[in-house]
């Protein structure tokens, strides 16, 4: 499974953190910031789907 | 045989009859009406989860800037400058000056300093057999957060509630918001034509940002009153006063209104659901799911009105530019295209979005304080008043056309 997140789409709600921290970070001004590159390890598959889902703007990806 | 023929289908958010039965109503227009038109107060309507989230993401053909509660909304770009009222590009210059203020980090920090709000406003009640969880805590809770979070001192909490509940009511039979037709004052505006604000809260604004300006802190108000705003057309400069009072409006307004109606409805559907309630007895681990099944199953702000930009087409119907359109976002959560068994309430039921934070650009800028509110809130609930009991020929709701719930929920306490 791979992850990625499109920072130009990003409105800084947060979800992702919330729900993942394992996988995503924020900066100072609550944009969020990916914190794995490419696979997705597989005890957090699961928390990466659901962050996909939560994005409100649709900003997180899933492949595979 | 006789049959019963249902009652011709009419929707709007001003009846009080059909408020308080509003998922009945959304039930049907899901199922007859899924464009629903209403003349005689001149909006359209959609109802069904895919068409209110396509709607709240498409802020090119359903825009902001005119307002978004039905009987505020203005024919020209509406005045206020809040940027829930605005579009891109200013809405998103305006609103990421304050995204910074609710990050997870800085709300994160504030979990204690809620925990103590609730231990004040509960302490007073233990081994009380009866009080009123909205009146005296569930209204007073998010005011007190909120300006806390902004930089007020102590003490402005019940006024804040009761400016807010005046500013969003509307009579029965009536349709016109108290915010929009103040004497004095220009549409819109948040200080009238003789320089005054009048209300105790936020008279304060100026004063406070005068001593933030000497002294920063890490409030909000720091923020507004040190901070240079981006604007559209690139260049930089410092709020005014008017944007500064609109800010701190906002911001106090919608974290206080909604989080109070959100805390109402935890009360009643779980003392409603004694069964739902157990299990969180049991396992606390199960309360932020129980938090987005109360959020969901009535949502604190279930009418989003939008302006339509330029024409488009709604199953079948060309909706024409400068219509008004509602996203009935408590609809879309009852909706059984999305929700199997919409109307069961289960708090342990697995939700990814549901709709009442809104969606896309508009998303619920506080909606981590509003969960963490929420989650405290229940915590300490659970904690000291077990099982509950709310009569609920006793409770009195609010009335808007944007906020949904309770005014006052006695409830009865068995110790």
């Amino acid at each position: 499974m791979k992850i990625s997140y499109d920072r130009s789409k990003c409105q800084g709600h947060n979800r992702c953190y919330m729900l993942a921290p394992e996988l995503f970070d924020t900066d100072d001004e609550g944009y969020a910031i990916l914190l794995v590159e490419g696979e997705v390890p597989s005890d957090l598959q699961d928390k990466a789907q659901l962050c996909a889902d939560n994005c409100p703007e649709y900003a997180i990806e899933i492949e595979g | 045989m006789a049959t019963t023929e249902l009652p011709e289908l009419y929707y709007d958010p001003y009846d009080y009859g059909i408020d308080r039965n509003a998922p009945a109503v959304w039930a049907r227009l899901r199922d007859e009406a899924p464009l629903y038109r209403n003349d005689e107060h001149d909006f359209w309507a959609v109802s069904r989860y895919d068409d209110v989230l396509a709607g709240m993401l498409d802020v090119d053909t359903y825009r902001s800037g005119h307002g978004t509660v039905l009987e505020m909304m203005t024919e020209r770009e509406f005045p206020m400058p809040m940027f829930i009222f605005r579009d891109a590009p200013d809405h998103t210059l305006m609103r990421k000056l304050v995204s910074r203020a609710f990050t997870p980090r800085a709300i994160g920090g504030l979990e204690d300093r809620i925990a103590a709000i609730c231990d004040e406003l509960l302490d007073p009640f233990a081994g009380v057999d009866r009080f009123d969880y909205v009146d005296r805590f569930g209204a007073i809770l998010p005011p007190t957060v909120i300006l806390a979070l902004l930089g007020f001192p102590a003490g402005f909490a019940e006024d804040l509630r009761d400016s807010m509940d005046s500013n969003l009511h509307v009579d029965e039979g009536e349709t016109g918001g108290a915010l929009a037709t103040s004497p004095n004052r220009p549409p819109g505006s948040v200080i009238d034509e003789a320089g005054n604000i009048g209300s105790a809260v936020f008279d304060q604004v100026p004063a406070l940002c005068e001593l933030r300006r000497a002294e920063p802190t890490d409030d909000m108000l720091t923020i507004l009153a040190t901070h240079e705003l981006e604007r559209a057309d690139g260049s930089t400069s410092p709020l005014t006063t008017e944007e500064i009072l609109a800010y701190t409006a906002l911001i106090a307004g919608a974290g206080a209104e909604t989080v109070a109606r959100m805390l109402g409805w935890a009360a009643v559907l779980l003392a409603r659901h004694p069964e739902q309630r157990a299990l969180l007895q049991a396992d606390r681990s199960l309360i932020p799911g129980a938090i987005e099944e109360i959020l969901r199953y009535e949502a604190p702000s279930p009418v989003q009105a939008r302006w339509v930009e330029h024409d488009v087409d709604v199953h079948g119907t060309t909706i024409p530019a400068g219509s008004k359109m509602l996203l009935l976002n408590g609809s879309g959560n009852r909706d059984p295209r999305q929700f199997p068994d919409p109307d069961r309430f289960d708090v342990r039921r697995k939700i990814d979005r549901h709709l009442s934070f809104g969606y896309g650009a508009h998303f619920c800028i506080g909606a981590a304080l509003a969960r963490l509110e929420g989650r405290i809130a229940l915590e300490q609930t659970l904690d000291r008043f077990g099982d509950w009991h709310v009569d609920e020929s006793e409770v009195e709701w609010v009335h808007t056309s944007t906020v949904r719930g309770y005014h006052r929920v006695p409830i009865q306490v068995s110790n």
